[in-house]
């Protein structure tokens, strides 16, 4: 089944408008983040969909305003793959938990929460997963400075190593 | 400051909080268990993670989009070939390359022989954490002699680099055949030998038979990828599911858990279906040398890679089942996003939901079997 008759029947579904086709190498379906946890309980229960296999979550930083959040479905029932893609503002980026539908997506969202700080209302254990607890920022986002010391450990070299590319030092005299 | 994951814990009836870890011989690698316990029966065991979290991601848009191909060996150092793999096909993906019959040929090869060695490694130390130390040694012997031909190959025993975009680094040495087929000549007769050693050893089964039950629909919806599901008797391989490289022209069984000693999904069937998948590696790797086309190991790519704005998602089935790479360009000489989805991760997070009423020293029974590699959950 392509995207486009999935947004189909998505709409069907739930409403006009719920879900549109983004338009990419592979097709996603981009689902309004209000409508995501109704929309993924449908994908995953309907009879002619079965998307009971979630096999990776991500987000993405697209400044100036946008961050999104990918999943990638597949059902090991009949054997097709659909991406849904939610679009939620930089400012403050919120994308309901997916984790009632898929127990497995809980880790995925931390991981998003941690390196993109993405909040997923509805996780039940929202805390870095990779990073240490103390961590300032989030790493994975466009505009991230790295801290100048963690606990004290600088954490760049007071001189920076210089790579010389395709050229070999000249051996010494002697 | 308290540990975030001390949130999770309510010690009120008076229980053991214990570290499992991260420093201890049967995590193989860096991964803390903290463990709410009443006597030996766990009533909670939360896995921490991250102490290998080197950010491979974030590495990865820094640099060009070939020059990260040595960094995906660190991911899961058991199983470089998977990875090396699973990342040229999504670059490739994105350009539209199209890779010659020779170096998929040759992909398959390296990676179902990757396969065999990550499995001997997996199975032995399962044994060894469930305490028969003598397997591991004979899993490691014979491992060696994998290491040696990779060697060979494309000079590494470990970090492979081998697979280009495009392609794959070297093409095999003169003999290589003939010493990769007298090796497979004595590995099946090893596999016989291995599972008189501890597959059918009663001790053994009776220790992991019955212990830690994962149920088919417990392992789809933690979305445990590989071995694993197809332990609990899901019928899922994307070597034959999501056909990719030559696979659609190889023949082999995927071999599913059966419960023959105890109940479907339990850790002695994730054991089982890895020793049967050695053997099947084995028949692929044999039919991947006959039918060895000849021709190119590389395709043309252009020196500087600059693929098209948009993403896409190429995934091939490792060592520790899925293994996913989710790329994104914008059009410039690095990548905008990298996404490593990974067995190991996914394989994690079924450990608190399983481990109430388990015992501890049946946790280490469950860890060891789900084969995780703990860099791999960091990246």
């Amino acid at each position: 089944m392509e995207a486009a008759d999935i947004a189909r029947l998505i709409d069907e579904r739930l409403g006009a408008g719920t879900a549109s086709v983004y338009e990419d190498l592979e097709p996603q379906v981009a689902i309004a983040p209000e409508r995501l946890v109704e929309a993924c309980l449908y994908l995953r229960d309907a009879q002619e969909l079965r998307f009971d296999y979630m096999r990776c979550l991500t987000g993405l930083d697209l400044p100036p305003d946008a961050m999104a959040v990918v999943i990638h479905l597949v059902s090991t029932v009949l054997k097709h793959r659909l991406i849904l893609r939610v679009e939620t503002s930089r400012e403050r980026p919120s994308v309901p938990s997916v984790e009632g539908v898929w127990p497995g997506a809980g880790w995925f969202e931390r991981e998003v929460f941690d390196l993109l700080g993405v909040d997923f209302p509805g996780n039940r254990d929202l805390r870095r997963i990779l990073l240490p607890d103390e961590w300032i920022g989030h790493p994975l986002r466009k505009d991230y400075r790295e801290s100048r010391a963690f606990f004290n450990i600088p954490t760049r070299r007071a001189e920076s190593i210089r790579v010389v590319h395709g050229s070999v030092p000249p051996a010494e005299e002697g | 400051m308290d540990r975030s994951i001390l949130q999770r814990f309510d010690l009120t009836g008076g229980e053991m909080l214990l570290n499992m870890g991260p420093q201890h011989p049967s995590t193989h690698g860096v991964i803390n268990f903290v463990i709410q316990a009443d006597g030996e029966v766990m009533q909670k065991a939360v896995p921490e993670v991250g102490y290998l979290h080197r950010g491979m991601e974030k590495i990865a848009e820094g640099m060009t989009w070939a020059g990260f191909m040595p960094f995906t060996d660190r991911i899961d150092y058991l199983g470089a070939m998977f990875a090396n793999q699973g990342y040229a096909m999504a670059v490739e993906r994105l350009l539209g390359v199209e890779v010659p019959r020779r170096a998929e040929h040759l992909r398959v090869l390296a990676c179902e022989l990757n396969r065999i060695a990550s499995h001997l490694i997996g199975l032995g130390s399962m044994a060894l954490d469930l305490g028969a130390s003598t397997p591991f040694t004979h899993a490691i012997r014979e491992r060696e002699a994998i290491n040696d031909l990779t060697e060979e190959l494309c000079g590494a025993r470990l970090t492979y680099n081998y697979a280009r975009v495009g392609g794959v680094s070297h093409d095999i040495p003169s003999g290589f055949d003939a010493r990769v087929k007298r090796f497979l000549d004595r590995f099946l007769p090893f596999v016989d030998e291995f599972d008189r050693l501890i597959t059918r050893n009663e001790i053994f089964v009776k220790r992991s038979a019955s212990v830690a039950v994962i149920t088919a629909a417990e392992a789809i919806a933690h979305g445990l990828a590989g071995p694993n599901l197809r332990a609990s008797g899901v019928d899922w391989d994307l070597r034959r599911d999501e056909p990719y490289s030559v696979y659609p022209e190889m023949e082999f069984d995927v071999p599913l858990g059966r419960g023959e000693r105890g109940v479907v999904g339990d850790c002695y069937d994730r054991f089982v279906v890895r020793v049967e998948e050695m053997r099947q590696s084995a028949r692929i790797v044999r039919q991947a040398l006959g039918g060895l086309p000849a021709g190119d190991i590389q395709a043309k790519v252009p020196r500087k890679i600059k693929p098209a704005p948009g993403s896409c998602y190429a995934a091939v089935e490792s060592a520790r089942g899925e293994m996913g790479f989710y790329v994104v360009s914008d059009g410039g000489p690095e990548p905008y996003r990298v996404k490593i989805r990974c067995g190991s991760f996914t394989a994690m997070t079924i450990i608190e939901h399983k481990s109430p009423g388990l015992m501890i020293a049946d946790l280490v029974a469950l860890f060891a079997s789900l084969d995780v590699v703990a860099p791999e959950v960091d990246r």
